[in-house]
């Protein structure tokens, strides 16, 4: 008795990790897996609220367009900085400006944002038709180099809008990307968790 | 001193996790943050057709049977569909309405809650368009995304059942038991059937209205309780209750059934599953029919319009 006594907490003094350590390794698979999976990375921020939906197709990666309802004071907020329209990452309109729309009737006018005229031209957005173009060109050039499909020009958009943007101003980034052979959008919405 | 080696070694067999441990352990929240973020899917949409008429209408202007069109116009009164296909009796009152005229958007304007001044006309939910009401009376700006999208989808799928042709890899359709969803060459989306809408929002209409609106009419499935069985009977009519509808938006959708339209008796299955035969190819890339349930399609693929140009006022 005496002897056995000091004996085991001497064995077990070492924690068996062996069989933790298999189940952290399942769920570090696992979540590595879903990790990859995820073709689109969206940040969501107080400028970029994705309207929510009931869709359930996956997106797929092509061109991003992304349309944030940005004003100046936002956008020279130090603090949070955003930018009205961005492809890929890279800026091309700084912020939307207050405008009154007037109905089609000449009934009330109504309050909403629209794009700068410095950055419109008959309303094609100028900067954002460059942009396109250039990515356009590239597609094509990609898919003759390598000969396939998946890389190759297929004229689609991932359009990220905020919700309470004014369908005119994503009519103008519509049409512009319709300019810029970009005749298909997907747009991008969030479902509901 | 070999042997001490040896009993060194037999004692340290066990590997020491605990470093391995750390790093796992700081891995794995930092993964569980970085894949909980938001859940996104995407809408598939087509070109916009601005001012252009549907390319489709120079080809079957002399079709006996041309292909339903569906347009949907989004005011800040509300929703106001249109589609090619008027009964009889309407299409004479219709017919002063030419394609152009229909591009241009809705002559009559929906009127809420004193019931609607055409059977094509949707308001905005009761409740909101009474408070936008007040405020456009004073002349002050309302925007609202509070619409009637539980009618709007009730009303298309009206239009669907009754002179739509519902494809043939839906449960629903005559040709279901003989199509094959694999045959070569098949591309789904020229099948002759009608399964697209088109969608003209006015310029300062929120884009969220516009998705929504997308919502309702894609599918049925967000009426109705599936777990209730089909109770209709012809000539009569039940409204199964859902979340998103009042008694009062029930008492409108029971108080329009119209016993001259066989549509109107049929039951809102909405959220029930039918079958759509789908092609599933294996690893082996061998290619097998299979079934899949799904709610109720209505009119999957959107067009969206360009609607009117708004007038800028300072």
């Amino acid at each position: 008795m005496a002897k056995v006594k000091p004996r085991r907490p001497e064995m077990d003094d070492n924690l068996n990790i062996t069989s933790m350590m298999d189940i952290f390794t399942i769920i570090l698979v696992f979540l590595l897996k879903s990790y990859s999976t995820e073709s689109i990375a969206v940040q969501p921020s107080n400028e970029l609220q994705l309207p929510l939906s009931t869709a359930v197709t996956m997106p797929e990666i092509s061109v991003k367009v992304t349309v944030s309802n940005c004003l100046e004071e936002q956008h020279t907020n130090p603090a949070v900085n955003c930018f009205a329209l961005v492809v890929d990452d890279k800026p091309v309109v700084d912020y939307l400006e207050p405008v009154k729309y007037k109905g089609a009737e000449g009934e009330e006018p109504q309050l909403t944002v629209a794009f700068p005229d410095s950055d419109l031209e008959n309303q094609l957005i100028t900067g954002l038709a460059d942009k396109l173009e250039t990515a356009a060109e590239r597609a094509k050039k990609m898919g003759e180099l390598t000969g396939s499909d998946e890389l190759g020009f297929k004229g689609r958009v991932l359009l990220l809008a905020d919700e309470s943007l004014p369908f005119e101003v994503i009519r103008q980034v519509m049409y512009t990307a319709g300019q810029a052979q970009y005749g298909e959008f997907r747009f991008v919405v969030r479902k509901p968790s | 001193m070999p042997g001490k080696g040896r009993r060194g070694l037999s004692k340290d067999e066990e590997l020491n996790l605990v470093p391995v441990m750390n790093l796992v352990s700081i891995l794995i929240p930092f993964l569980v943050m970085a894949s909980s973020q938001m859940q996104i899917a995407v809408i598939d949409s087509t070109m916009p057709a601005i001012g252009d008429p549907q390319p489709q209408e120079e080809t079957e202007e002399e079709d006996e049977d041309p292909p339903l069109q569906l347009n949907i116009v989004i005011t800040d009164q509300g929703f106001s569909v249109r589609h090619n296909k008027t009964p009889a009796e309407e299409e004479e009152a219709a017919s002063a309405n030419s394609e152009e005229e229909e591009a241009e958007g809705p002559e009559v304007p929906c009127v809420d809650e004193d019931g609607n001044t055409t059977t094509d006309c949707l308001g905005v939910n009761s409740a909101v368009g009474g408070e936008c009401a007040e405020k456009r009376a004073k002349g002050e700006p309302c925007v609202t995304d509070n619409y009637n999208y539980a009618g709007l989808t009730e009303y298309v799928a009206n239009v669907k059942e009754e002179f739509g042709k519902v494809c043939p890899y839906m449960e629903g359709s005559a040709d279901y038991g003989s199509f094959d969803p694999c045959q070569p060459g098949l591309d789904e989306a020229t099948l002759e059937c009608d399964r697209t809408a088109i969608i003209a929002p006015e310029g300062a209409i929120p884009y969220s209205v516009l998705i929504r609106a997308m919502d309702a009419v894609r599918e049925e499935s967000r009426r109705g309780n599936p777990r209730e069985p089909d109770s209709a009977t012809p000539g009569s009519r039940t409204v199964l209750k859902d979340n998103d509808m009042d008694d009062a938006m029930i008492a409108k959708a029971l108080g329009s059934f119209n016993p001259e339209r066989p549509s109107d008796a049929r039951v809102d299955r909405a959220g029930a599953r039918i079958a759509r035969k789908v092609c599933m190819q294996d690893d082996m890339g061998q290619r097998s029919v299979g079934n899949i349930e799904i709610a109720n399609e209505l009119f999957p693929y959107v067009v969206i319009a360009g609607g009117t140009a708004m007038v800028r006022s300072e």
